[in-house]
């Protein structure tokens, strides 16, 4: 039975087939917004010589654009055949690419907002070699053709597929509660990024809006009273809180986890919905973050470090579940990913003498420009003052969280940069292992380690942690070196 | 990574570094050369290009003289069955472990100036890094790129 449904389901597709037309749109779209930021700068460059001449450029190349779109819509065709998948495509140059349907690895679906008015999604088919990016990407087919074509790619595992489904009940799943959503986007943080991203935008903006409007909205605002200031302050503070949580909650709504036999299966979005497919034997290492405003109520993050893929580049590690409580953290990793559990074991701490360092790096430029304002604004030296004490407090929180635990062949870091992260991995996973030491450290019989694993594109993620005891450094560099044996032999620490 | 490595890499590389800054400080110096003609035609003081050649005289002895010297008494490595150790920097030294296993593949590499000399630059690249050794006699490098491509062949274990 389980045959004939198969054959019919690879029939289905032997007939080349064509995207949804609105994959011309999408199309278009891609190429629009590849292509927009030098049209900004054709824009601003040619406005003062004369805007007709830029329309018609702009307009030319619209319709160039729209005639590709449309060609390349008719010339792309995708079918199953001889147990391959063929895509055959190309306007001038006609490619034609063929994929054994053995090598296929992942398919993705995913729909965003247009795709989800006119009900489509974008099919993603990866194979096991590529690096980033798909390697064959459907943009626009309908949403039950998709679940198809899914079946009809995945038709290996079908035997494997059917276990899945009649264990279905046991598969662990997880969801994150809208309440936690909420906790999550109110305690984003990006209220401080966002008005970061203004302040630096402003600066750029700023040369580009009239000289008059601009002076007289600063003549408006420096004559308005100090109240409706501050004020004004807390409104947009306010509003760029809520843009936060909005913001949250749009990117993890639905956010769910689920386990399967092979790969961690993710799927999150309130708007544009995605999904994610993480094999388990691409995990290099699992970590904890927690931003000092979650440190407070004992909420973290759990991450993956995944060697290639993510969900794009401004997140590249996975985020495993977006808000969860501390002590739930280890119930989670065993069910999960039972191999990193116990995350936050008993950390050896850094040594006394480190202190120092830290404090020092974390509030040299602000002693500078205590040291500027006393002398230049002496009456807004209390200002510095109380950044010089929240670096001092933050100096002594980064001495406070640093720590590394070494288990069998599991090891585990923590450190604060800004946040406070705990990365745990194997033996197997670290590629390399560093020990820096400068002359001060050296001094103080301190030093720094840096272990690399694999990250995105074969860049490698580098997690150090300063101002380790020396002695504690050795340990690591005992325990990751394979020549063991020699060293303990003839290189024995005279200290030990 | 108590005990430093114990090979040194090829004296000449403070040689081939020496001409590399050199040709660095030569562009620097056209520069100067340039704001000393542009002094000239718009009667500009003097003052700015005898600052400019009092700092190149100075950067010609920090990065001609003293970098490429403290350099090479710094950069060692040795080549263990199991791993490679390198150790470079000079204001912070740095130590690396690279396990055979790990390794990706071995490159060696050979500029010009290298070449006059008979160098070769060995790089090794794993899964998320590479590390360079600079500058080692031209059969020390490939004998190294194939003893590492050897050792490094050893399959994925019970690590």
């Amino acid at each position: 039975m389980c045959n004939t449904e198969e054959t019919s389901l690879l029939e289905q597709f032997k007939q080349p087939r064509r995207l949804h037309p609105a994959a011309m749109y999408f199309d278009l779209i891609r190429v629009i917004k590849e292509t927009i930021f030098g049209f900004g700068i054709g824009l601003i460059l040619t406005l003062k010589e004369s805007l007709f001449y830029f329309i018609i450029f702009a307009s030319v190349f619209l319709i160039l654009l729209i005639i590709s779109s449309v060609l390349s819509w008719l010339r792309f065709t995708y079918r199953i055949e001889d147990n391959e998948l063929r895509i055959e495509q190309g306007i001038f140059v006609r490619k034609k690419r063929y994929i054994s349907l053995n090598r296929i690895h992942k398919i993705d679906l995913s729909a965003n907002v247009v795709h989800r008015i006119i009900k489509l999604v974008k099919v993603q088919i990866d194979t096991a070699s590529s690096g980033g990016g798909a390697e064959v990407s459907l943009s626009a087919i309908k949403v039950e053709e998709g679940e198809r074509l899914r079946r009809a790619l995945k038709k290996r595992e079908n035997d494997f597929v059917i276990d899945e489904e009649k264990s279905e009940k046991t598969i662990p799943t997880e969801k994150i509660s809208w309440s936690r959503l909420f906790i999550a986007g109110t305690t984003s943080g990006s209220v401080g990024i966002i008005l970061f991203a203004l302040l630096a935008g402003f600066t750029q903006i700023e040369e580009l809006i009239p000289k008059r409007i601009y002076n007289s909205a600063y003549t408006w605002v420096i004559g308005q009273s100090v109240v409706i200031l501050i004020g004004l302050i807390i409104f947009i503070l306010l509003l760029l809180w809520i843009v936060g949580i909005a913001g949250t909650m749009i990117k993890y709504g639905n956010f769910i986890i689920e386990k399967r036999e092979k790969e961690l299966f993710i799927r999150r979005g309130l708007l544009e919905t995605k999904e994610l497919t993480i094999p388990f034997e691409r995990i290099q290492a699992i970590g904890i973050q927690q931003s000092p405003i979650r440190q407070p109520m004992k909420f973290v993050q759990v991450f993956a470090v995944v060697a290639g893929g993510s969900f794009d580049k401004m997140e590249p590690f996975p985020v495993l579940f977006p808000l969860i409580h501390e002590r739930e953290v280890d119930k989670f990793l065993q069910e999960f990913l039972p191999e990193f559990d116990q995350l936050e074991t008993e950390l050896i701490p850094l040594s006394k003498r480190s202190l120092k360092f830290y404090l020092f790096k974390s509030s040299i430029l602000f002693i500078l420009a205590l040291l500027a304002t006393a002398y230049f604004f002496p009456s807004f030296i209390w200002i510095s003052l109380i950044l010089l004490g929240l670096s001092l407090w933050y100096g002594w929180l980064q001495f406070k969280d640093g720590g590394y635990a070494i288990d069998g062949k599991r090891f585990t870091l923590q450190r604060r940069v800004f946040n406070k992260v705990t990365v745990t991995t194997y033996h197997r996973r670290i590629q390399s292992l560093k020990k820096r030491q400068h002359k001060i450290q050296a001094l103080q019989k301190l030093a720094t380690i840096e272990i690399s694993l694999i990250g995105l594109g074969g860049l490698g993620t580098h997690y150090s942690l300063k101002h380790l005891e020396e002695k504690d450094a050795n340990k690591v560099a005992d325990w990751y070196s394979y020549r063991k044996t020699s060293k303990n032999t003839d290189l024995l620490d005279p200290l030990e | 990574m108590r005990e430093q490595p114990k090979n040194n890499i090829a004296h000449d590389a403070v040689k081939a570094w020496r001409i590399t800054a050199s040709i660095y400080m030569g562009g620097l110096f056209l520069l100067i050369i340039v704001g000393a003609v542009l002094s000239y035609i718009f009667e500009i003081t003097y003052l700015y290009v005898g600052i400019a050649i009092v700092i190149w005289v100075l950067f010609l002895f920090v990065f001609v003289h003293l970098i490429p010297k403290l350099r090479y008494r710094r950069w060692r490595y040795e080549i263990f069955e199991q791993e490679v150790y390198i150790q470079h920097g000079i204001l912070v030294v740095t130590r690396t472990i690279i396990p055979m296993i790990r390794v990706q593949h071995v490159d060696t590499e050979q500029g010009p100036i290298l070449k006059r000399y008979k160098l070769a630059t060995v790089s090794i690249s794993t899964a998320a890094t590479t590390h360079e050794i600079p500058a080692l006699d031209e059969e020390d490098a490939s004998t190294i790129r194939d003893r590492i491509s050897v050792l490094a062949r050893v399959d994925e274990d019970d690590v």
